[in-house]
């Protein structure tokens, strides 16, 4: 038993940390639904790290009407407008599945957390859409009904 | 165990992410619903056209830039984001508050999390006192930044700290 009082008196790991060792390893594990609630929560929240750093970085064009106003016309184009659309599905995934750690952790509702996840992407999924409507549309969806 | 405080626990930053994400989801719906949804906030198609041509008319620059095709046309049923609606918006000092309480929030909570996953994975110390050290500089650098856009943002001409400028 690794002993809480000292860390360094856990038993060695029972394989040799390599690439090949690491990928086996990562396959080994038994993606149940939690796993994957863990790994997009970590990966959508390391990309919008990201993304904050680029945006804060570019709103200091708010200094100069001609720079942000061609700013924001870069930004309407289709290719934005779908990674607009994958900033709102990354940013509702990683809210409301917070949301859920939240729940879980403080009113103790992890019997029902498997539920929950299920319920997660279910109202991301709603959202998505409902929010993913007015940003696609003038793009992908109203110039081939006119 | 008498020394296992809070602090070296871990106990004070898993509590504080918690509490900075059920902020920054109240505050998030705020900002995504100004600024992605159509409403007022943004401008509409005619509002777009007459905001571009009001700022064409009093300033040859960007005038320049329309006619370049820099501030493209507006599709037809988008909502836009223009320097005047955001500018309109940060001149009421409660918007300022809540943009600064976003930033704060989410630069916390964000980096918070990279300083987690540093953690997790970093086991050489050289290799995870550098990530600390970039994710540290990095917060600080966009807290600056940002807290200047914000607070600056509107008819204010804030000064130019730019090295061409200061030096000779």
């Amino acid at each position: 038993m690794p002993s809480i009082e000292n860390p360094k008196a856990a038993p060695k790991l029972p394989y040799t940390a390599n690439f090949q060792n690491a990928i086996e390893r990562i396959l080994s594990y038994n993606w149940r639904t939690g796993m994957w609630a863990w790994i997009l929560h970590r990966a959508s929240g390391i990309g919008m790290v990201i993304y904050l750093t680029i945006h804060v970085f570019g709103l200091r064009a708010l200094y100069d009407p001609v720079q942000f106003d061609a700013l924001m016309s870069t930004y309407r184009s289709p290719l934005f407008k779908i990674g607009e659309f994958a900033l709102l599905a990354i940013v509702t995934y990683h809210s409301i599945n917070g949301f859920r750690i939240v729940m879980v952790d403080f009113l103790g509702w992890s019997p029902k957390q498997k539920k929950m996840f299920y319920a997660t992407l279910a109202l991301s999924a709603l959202i998505i859409l409902l929010g993913g409507y007015p940003i696609l549309a003038p793009y992908f969806i109203t110039p081939f009904i006119k | 165990m008498s020394d296992r405080s809070a602090k070296k626990s871990g106990a004070f930053g898993w509590f504080m992410q918690r509490i900075s994400g059920i902020v920054l989801l109240a505050t998030l719906i705020g900002h995504f619903w100004v600024q992605h949804m159509p409403t007022d906030y943004l401008a509409n198609e005619t509002e777009y056209l007459e905001i571009r041509e009001a700022y064409a008319a009093k300033n040859p620059e960007y005038k320049k830039a329309v006619e370049q095709g820099l501030i493209s046309d507006p599709k037809f049923g988008e909502h836009i984001i223009t320097y005047e609606k955001v500018t309109k918006r940060l001149s009421n000092p409660l918007w300022k508050v809540f943009d600064m309480l976003f930033l704060i929030f989410g630069l916390y909570h964000g980096f918070n999390g990279m300083l987690n996953i540093i953690d997790d994975y970093a086991k050489n110390k050289g290799v995870k006192l550098t990530l600390v050290a970039v994710c540290w500089v990095l917060a600080i650098t966009l807290f600056v930044i940002g807290t200047q856009t914000v607070l600056t943002a509107g008819p204010y001409n804030p000064p130019n700290f730019s090295l061409t400028e200061l030096l000779p």
